[in-house]
This record gives C-alpha cells, sequence and structure tokens, in this order.
C-alpha cells in the first residue's frame, strides 16, 4: 500500500506531485498503532502534558480570580 | 487561637524533601476545606512552593498564591515571607528556622524538620517555646517521626 502523499504546497510549487523528496507519510491506522506503542514517543508525549499541565492550572486560576472579581465588583455596584 | 502544633521530622537533609512534604500537608489541610499559609524563608523557596504546587498530581488543581499579588487575600492558599500573614489561617506552616511572631493567632501550626543541624538546632529551640506557648494555651504539641 502507498502510504505517502505529496504535500500540497509542494505539488503547487513544484507543479509535480511525482517529484522525488517532497512526500510526507500518510496518518493511517497503521501509523497510529506504531505511534502507540513507540515508547520513546510516548514518554515525550507525556512530558510535554507534564510540562504545559501547571501553566494551564495557573491560567485558569488567574481567569476564575478576575471572573469572580468583576462579578463581585458588579453585584456590588 | 491556637490549638495544636504539630513537628514532623523527616529523614534526610533534602530541604526539596521539606517543601514536598509541606505541599502533601497543604493538600491534605484543602481536603479539609482548611486555610493554608506557607511561610517561606525567601523569595525563592515561595516561587519553588509555587511551582510544586501547579505541579502536584495531574488531575489536582489547588488554588493557591504568592503573598502581595492581586487576589491575594481571599486566597484559601498563601506563599509568603511575613511571619505576620495579616489575617489568620486554619494551618500555618513554618519553613523557615525562626518562630513566626503571630503563629499564636493560627489555628494549627506545622513545624517540618529535617536531619540537617542547621534545620535541627533551632528547630529543637522552637519546640521549647512551642511548649510554654502550649503549655499556657492548654494546646496540644505532637512529635511526628517520618519514616
Amino acid at each position: 500500500m502507498d502510504n505517502q502523499i505529496p504535500m500540497l504546497t509542494e505539488i503547487i510549487e513544484a507543479g509535480d506531485s511525482e517529484k522525488s523528496g517532497l512526500h510526507r507519510p500518510e496518518i493511517n491506522a497503521e501509523t497510529i498503532a506504531t505511534a502507540l506503542t513507540d515508547d520513546d514517543l510516548n514518554q515525550k508525549i507525556e512530558h510535554a502534558i507534564d510540562a504545559v499541565l501547571p501553566v494551564i492550572k495557573r491560567r485558569l486560576h488567574q481567569q476564575l480570580l478576575s471572573a469572580l472579581s468583576k462579578e463581585d465588583n458588579q453585584s456590588h455596584s | 487561637m491556637i490549638n495544636r502544633v504539630d513537628f514532623y521530622m523527616i529523614p534526610g537533609v533534602d530541604n526539596l524533601a521539606r517543601l514536598s512534604f509541606a505541599c502533601k500537608l497543604t493538600s491534605k489541610a484543602r481536603s479539609l476545606n482548611n486555610s493554608v499559609y506557607l511561610f517561606a524563608k525567601d523569595q525563592q523557596e515561595s516561587e519553588q512552593l509555587d511551582d510544586m504546587l501547579w505541579n502536584m498530581e495531574p488531575t489536582a488543581f489547588l488554588g493557591h498564591d504568592i503573598k502581595g499579588q492581586e487576589f491575594d487575600q481571599i486566597q484559601p492558599v498563601l506563599i509568603g515571607q511575613d511571619a505576620d500573614p495579616g489575617k489568620s489561617f486554619d494551618l500555618f506552616i513554618n519553613l523557615t528556622d525562626n518562630m513566626p511572631v503571630s503563629v499564636e493567632n493560627n489555628q494549627r501550626v506545622a513545624e517540618i524538620l529535617h536531619q540537617a543541624a542547621d534545620c535541627l538546632t533551632p528547630g529543637r529551640e522552637r519546640y521549647k517555646q512551642y511548649k510554654v506557648i502550649c503549655k499556657n494555651s492548654n494546646s496540644e504539641l505532637n512529635y511526628h517521626e517520618l519514616g
């Protein structure tokens, strides 16, 4: 099965979808299955989530307090 | 008004373990809906605690702030370097080597010590002072050695 598809921008630029080296892997079930069992990739994803979660929590907390503060000010005015 | 003081002795000499235990105590206190003040020794430690609290379990959400921020007066968990946080808390966690001046205004106090001499020696001094405070206020003074 051909799991390579040409990149659209490169087809437009080159006008030749058959040109070698201008292909990317197709995302299919096989690719996903391979990725899911790739410990190295999974670890990288876990690290990325671990890194972003505290940032999300902190921002969410600030936004929540700002919203509550505005609501409180409006109810007092 | 103070009604209980707990000394926690953790193994090792790692200050990070001391802070980590403080975060666990904070989490436990919040699960009981108690307000917490974390008395840090300096700005760096305050920021370290701030990061550690946001980095606790992925599904946990322990809202808190450092004293001096916009909403610090309404935070159930506050980190600061002022011995007197300006209001009373259900739990006051002392992470400095000093006796907090207004400690008696808080319901409970937790002192977390590790095995390093520069932590133990002032800790023993504070234990003596708390002994007097607890005797005068008829409060509990507990000591926990953690494995």
